[in-house]
């Protein structure tokens, strides 16, 4: 089942709504429509804030067909304590998300998820989503035994 | 009896789908969209936004059937320590304009409509100054009498504003409402009063007070005063003493554990003994009720050499009655530990067999004390380190029952 991540419309800015791969993913009624991304979209992206600037990236390697990035859209946070991302230069960034997604059901994320950006052999960036181990709770709701590094929140 | 208009009237303020209401005040982005709100282990939905409730999700359900019936539902985790400030601020907002409210329980008021007030406009007034101050969205229902005012004001919801204080108008609205509606009448009392052709409000109001009182004592019979606009329950606007005391619930994933359901005892008694030593309050009997998977009951009590709140004394007689409870390879769901025989009020009445008490009472300082800077269980029996997974997840530590100066959970 895809993961995925919702920023409310309001938090994005307005030209890139009106983009035709942003404009497909926007979901709800006015006055609480959402931008939706899913991990295993065509072109699966996140937004995130980066150095004070909003970006959208790609989510993760999975989709590249040249890149030799780790192929997944996640990074355990306690590999980047073990140094396997040693010798890439790696940016914390803050995924922007107002709800998450996992095995059926959305959760509320009230400050972002961290992310880890690096950019690819062409020099775009791409995005990891930090995950850690699913807290009783969260495995409780979603039957998940990973959750995403949630920013300043424990569910 | 007659048609009385000129009050004293009594109204009931209820808040609209409240948890879920409390978290939108504090996060705009749930308005609008169907929220439910999770239980204490992640897998019950305790409360649901009217958008949900459309979708036919029903309190109670498990998650996984929710998500069929909702799928953009969106989940968020209970807060009682929110709803508690939520809560308050409503209550405080009710008292700015009504001389005598009664903070009912978590969601729920009672209170007096100042003389002279026209009740409707006051209902509405008090409607709009709850939404202003407070931001949650709330029903009121005035009438004679507080079981009257409860009842109008649950035919007026989401956010309605009624008052009916007239007898012809009062017995049109009770005539369709059934007697279950009305708390404290379930099932088997129902039948019995089916047995007699009650089955409305209405029936009830009309029928001979004799055979109320028959079948269901004084208590049915203020009811019966009641649902015919004679105010015999009084608003209460301090909580009076407890009879009983209790601690328990749910303990998440049933488990046939013995030690892991012995620690849950355990913490269920450092709960238990923090609300006795809130109250001010020792037991001098104490029981432990243990509800299995299937539905299976047990139940043990016993009674105390003398009234004590010591963690010792009460472990001890909690280990009786849990040897008499415990069922081996069944799964324990939920467990209550109560509290009888309740005496304080500054004294109370030593035992002849007291145990030295100098160590146990040092003990029971230092903790209460250190809990209180550091936070609720920092200082804990070890007894329940098998319940790391339970503790480490601090919104454990805070339920609905701990909210203190209701009358009723």
């Amino acid at each position: 089942m895809a993961e995925g991540v919702a920023l409310s419309t309001q938090e994005v800015p307005s030209h890139l709504l009106e983009q035709p791969d942003i404009a497909r993913r926007i979901f709800g009624e006015p006055g609480v429509r959402e931008v939706r991304f899913w991990s295993n979209d065509r072109w699966p992206c996140l937004a995130v804030r980066h150095e004070g600037r909003f970006l959208l990236t790609r989510w993760g390697n999975r989709a590249s067909n040249y890149s030799k990035l780790p192929r997944a859209g996640w990074v355990w946070k306690e590999d980047l304590r073990k140094q396997l991302w040693a010798g890439v230069e790696t940016f914390p960034v803050t995924i922007l998300a107002n709800a998450g997604f996992e095995s059926g059901v959305w959760y509320r994320v009230r400050r972002g998820i961290e992310g880890l950006l690096v950019n690819d052999e062409r020099g775009k960036p791409v995005t990891y989503m930090l995950v850690e181990p699913a807290s009783h709770y969260f495995r409780t709701m979603t039957r998940s035994n990973r959750m995403p590094a949630l920013i300043g929140e424990v569910i | 009896m007659g048609n009385r208009q000129s009050g004293p009237f009594i109204g009931h303020v209820d808040g609209d789908a409240f948890y879920v209401s409390a978290e939108r005040v504090r996060d705009r982005f749930l308005c609008g969209r169907p929220v439910g709100v999770i239980s204490n282990q992640g897998y019950f939905v305790i409360a649901k936004s009217g958008e949900m409730k459309q979708c036919g999700i029903t309190t109670g359900e498990p998650l996984p059937d929710a998500i069929k019936k909702c799928p953009n539902g969106i989940y968020v985790k209970r807060d009682f320590q929110w709803y508690e400030v939520v809560s308050k601020r409503m209550l405080e907002a009710v008292k700015l304009l009504s001389p005598q409210v009664e903070y009912y329980s978590i969601d729920e008021l009672f209170f007096t409509v100042p003389k002279g007030d026209d009740p409707q406009r006051f209902a509405e007034k008090l409607r709009a100054h709850v939404m202003a101050e407070v931001g949650v969205p709330v029903t009121v229902g005035i009438s004679r009498s507080r079981t009257l005012a409860k009842l109008i004001g649950d035919t007026a919801k989401p956010f309605g504003a009624r008052a009916v204080c007239v007898e012809a108008a009062e017995r049109a609205y009770l005539d369709e409402v059934e007697i279950t509606d009305v708390s404290g009448i379930g099932g088997r009392r129902a039948r019995r009063l089916a047995t007699y052709g009650i089955k409305s409000c209405a029936d009830y109001a009309n029928a001979d007070p004799r055979i109320i009182r028959q079948l269901l004592t004084v208590v049915g019979q203020r009811l019966w005063y009641e649902l015919r606009g004679e105010s015999v329950e009084p608003i209460r606007t301090s909580r009076p003493r407890h009879k009983i005391l209790s601690r328990g619930g749910s303990i998440g994933r049933a488990s046939a554990d013995p030690v892991r359901v012995w620690s849950f005892v355990v913490r269920n008694l450092e709960r238990f003994i923090e609300a006795l030593q809130f109250h001010g309050l020792q037991p001098g009997r104490i029981s432990l009720y243990i509800l299995y998977r299937d539905d299976i009951e047990r139940h043990a009590g016993t009674r105390l050499l003398a009234a004590s709140d010591r963690f010792d004394v009460l472990l001890s007689a909690f280990k009786f009655c849990f040897q008499q409870c415990w069922l081996p390879g069944r799964l324990v769901a939920r467990m209550h530990l109560f509290g009888t025989e309740l005496q304080g009020d500054g004294y109370v009445q030593p035992g002849l067999f007291d145990p030295p008490d100098a160590k146990a009472r040092a003990v029971a300082i230092a903790k209460r004390e250190v809990n209180a800077e550091l936070g609720r269980f920092a200082v804990r029996s070890a007894q329940t380190l098998f319940l790391n997974d339970i503790y480490s997840d601090e919104a454990n530590n805070y339920e609905s029952c701990d909210i203190q100066g209701k009358m009723v959970f």
